[in-house]
């Protein structure tokens, strides 16, 4: 598919006729349409699939008016006209150009709405549609199509309404294709199938059995045989019991697919509740390593109390202390209380009872007893001698521990502070940690609920699979059955001439059956195959060196659905950031598209992007440039100023394929026009 | 995006024995034109069928 041209007339701000030509050349395969926030890109994203599939709201509509009020709508036709023309119906067209397989297609969509008053708009609940188809010759079918259901019919094999989310979209809404609800899940899966043209095979195989059927009427009709009257009607009861044995298998299949949904979701639960389980464990961790450092704290305390209890007085006395010892230690108390040699000894020596004092007889009234007996005399004046040497002696003793009771007061106070600064970081942890268990607002009840209820899913899935393995096992036995009656039919059959060609007729659509069974399988998993692959592959090309390695690979699972998995084989698709998701997405895309247009001829690859870039990173981007430019066969872009700014319109021109830009500007509220750069290879991108 | 049968399609297609391969390719086409209601394809399929039973007719008779 190919878009040609977009008509809009009156559709949202777009008043009058104004018209986007996509599509020049085949080589210039890049179209760019600039706007900023409001000014109606979306609203051409909008255009087009309201004409090519009527719809009204976008996939981000919907989360949009969570925030809005209730049964707040989208207006298609133009306010400003809505306005002006009270009471006049005022219709919004829509005309859409498109080629596909030589094919030239021209759709046209209509929209009619009133207004009434200031609060009142009604908008038709149905479109106008039409469809002209123009062949590669030039011929134009004479049968324009004006029913939605004929049209999508058509468009079923072009791009199907399921997956035209894969081609249209916005890029910040892209990454939800990787997580599909349950409701878009089997939608998904469909539309894949049909691009694939599984759907195709299945539908064979499903026709078949009823030609097989019919065929088999035919025959029993020609038949006298009685023995062959009940051999077809052993075949008829086994093919009823086959049917209801894959009925079975397929409501197993069906129950078996919402418990893993169920499973997956209580896991994905759970893991967030792992975190909070993980958050109340280092809390316990935390909570245990406070208490250790309060009672250190307090022991630490009570040993201060009983150091100060014993050495408060050094404290308190410190001052007087000191001053103590500074008066004892002045010249003058020194003479006062003390002298060289003690008091006995001169006594001794002035009585007689010691006549030498350093190898000198003293004899009285010599000059050295004189001197003694005056020194003597002084020394009498010293009765406080005992004590204040005692006291001289203890304030001694008392300073030179005192200065050893502070390095260890010190060192005391020191390991409190630090401490104290550890319990109050502790502390403040906790409080985070509560804050942070606050914020995940799940309780432990819940928890145990939630781990209850998926233990039970588990169980029951485990069980619904071994009655599958069952089922299977009878269904095989039960197609057995009907193989065995067949062969048995057919050397009966073979002795009847006459009914030879029905019985070859037979033949041949039992063997068309066979062959379309054996395809189904193995085309839907080479193709799951191929997709998981090539899928990797390019997602490494379209992710930056740093990024390539966190996803290791990519599967697509038998729901088609998008598998994202780790270096260490644990799906990831959860913990990536929506860049990353939409990069995946991306390569899914690219990679379905390539699968459906076939790998021997180049792609057929419609990408219409709104906000392509937006959750884009640099070199990704970089990377998307080089490699859808180079595979898609049309890339529209849809582009705000800070994602086409000069770095962006330098890489697109240098891949020169860009046919056209155009830009939107918004002329006054409601009303927009778009314009189209004449002259590209002038610099248009303003920062 | 396709009228046409998938080129990894054709691959299996072209592995069935050579008197169903015209008959399956048919088949196929003419449920990926999308123009064709299921009794119609019924129809048109089980023509192809009774050609090639001729046809198996006629090589034997020679």
């Amino acid at each position: 598919m190919r878009l040609i041209e977009l008509e809009l007339n009156n559709f949202r701000q777009f008043q009058g006729k104004q018209k986007i030509h996509f599509f020049d050349k085949r080589e210039n395969s890049i179209s760019i349409i600039l706007g900023i926030n409001g000014e109606g890109k979306t609203g051409i994203l909008r255009a087009v699939l309201f004409c090519l599939y009527g719809i009204k709201y976008l996939a981000q509509d919907k989360s949009d008016f969570k925030s809005r009020k209730k049964g707040e709508k989208i207006h298609l036709v133009n306010l400003n006209l809505l306005d002006k023309n009270m009471g006049t119906p005022i219709k919004a067209e829509v005309k859409l150009t498109f080629e596909h397989n030589s094919n030239v297609y021209e759709m046209k969509r209509t929209q009619t709405a009133i207004k009434y008053d200031k609060d009142t708009t009604e908008e038709e609940e149905v479109s106008d549609v039409e469809m002209i188809v123009t062949d590669e010759s030039g011929n134009t079918y004479p049968d324009k199509i004006t029913s939605d259901i004929g049209i999508q019919k058509v468009l079923k094999n072009i791009i199907d309404k399921n997956i035209k989310d894969f081609f249209f979209f916005d890029g910040e809404q892209i990454k939800k294709l990787s997580t599909p609800d349950e409701e878009r899940r089997r939608k998904v899966k469909e539309g894949i199938m049909g691009l694939l043209q599984i759907d195709k095979i299945n539908k064979s195989v499903e026709l078949l059995e009823k030609l097989r059927g019919k065929q088999k009427v035919r025959i029993s009709k020609q038949t006298s045989d009685t023995k062959l009257d009940a051999l077809q009607e052993k075949e008829k009861k086994l093919e009823i019991q086959r049917d209801n044995q894959k009925n079975e298998i397929e409501i197993l299949n069906e129950e078996i697919a919402k418990l893993t949904e169920e499973i997956e979701k209580i896991e994905s639960q759970l893991s967030e509740n792992k975190e909070i389980k993980e958050l109340f464990k280092k809390r316990k961790q935390m909570n245990e390593i406070l208490e250790v450092k309060r009672s250190a704290l307090s022991e630490l305390k009570s040993n201060c109390k009983k150091f100060l209890s014993q050495c408060s007085y050094n404290i308190i006395l410190e001052e007087s202390i000191i001053k103590t010892k500074n008066i004892l230690s002045q010249d003058s108390i020194e003479d006062k209380y003390f002298s060289e040699i003690k008091p006995d000894i001169l006594d001794d020596i002035l009585d007689g009872s010691r006549r030498c004092f350093c190898d000198k007889e003293i004899l009285k009234g010599s000059p050295e007893y004189e001197k003694l007996n005056n020194l003597r005399l002084r020394c009498k004046r010293t009765k406080l001698y005992d004590f204040v040497t005692i006291f001289k002696d203890q304030i001694g003793n008392i300073i030179g521990k005192d200065k050893e009771m502070q390095e260890e007061l010190l060192e005391l106070l020191k390991k409190t502070r630090s401490l104290k600064d550890e319990i109050s970081t502790a502390k403040e942890e906790v409080e985070k940690i509560n804050d942070l268990i606050k914020d995940h607002s799940q309780n432990e009840e819940n928890l145990k609920q939630k781990e209850k209820n998926l233990r039970s899913f588990k169980k029951s899935e485990s069980e619904y699979n071994s009655k599958k393995i069952e089922f299977n096992i009878k269904l095989k036995e039960i197609e057995n059955n009907i193989a065995k009656n067949t062969e048995e039919q057919k050397s009966m059959l073979d002795k009847e001439e006459r009914l030879k060609k029905d019985v070859r007729k037979l033949e041949y659509i039992d063997s068309l059956i066979s062959n379309f069974k054996k395809v189904v399988n193995f085309y839907s998993n080479e193709m799951r195959n191929k997709l998981s692959l090539e899928t990797t592959s390019m997602l490494k090309k379209l992710m930056s060196n740093e990024d390539e390695n966190i996803i290791d690979e990519i599967e697509i699972d038998e729901n088609y659905e998008i598998k994202a998995k780790g270096w260490d084989g644990t799906s990831i698709l959860l913990d990536i950031s929506s860049g990353q998701n939409e990069l995946v997405s991306l390569s899914f895309i690219i990679t379905l598209a390539k699968l459906a247009s076939g790998s021997q001829e180049k792609m057929d690859l419609l990408l219409f992007m709104d906000s392509a870039f937006g959750n884009i990173s640099g070199e990704n981007r970089d990377n998307m440039i080089k490699y859808i430019s180079k595979i898609a066969s049309q890339w529209i872009l849809l582009l705000t100023d800070t994602e086409f700014t000069k770095i962006e319109e330098e890489k697109l021109k240098k891949t020169n394929k860009i046919g056209c830009i155009y830009k939107l500007n918004q002329i006054e509220k409601g009303r927009v026009e778009i314009e189209k750069i004449s002259d590209i290879s002038q610099g248009i991108a303003g920062r | 995006m396709n009228n046409l049968i998938n080129v990894n399609l054709r691959e299996k297609l072209d592995q069935f024995p050579p008197e169903l391969k015209d008959i399956a390719y048919f088949m196929i086409e003419l449920l990926n034109s999308g123009n064709f209601s299921e009794t119609n394809v019924l129809d048109k399929v089980e023509r192809k069928i009774e050609q090639a039973v001729l046809g198996d007719e006629k090589d034997e008779a020679y």
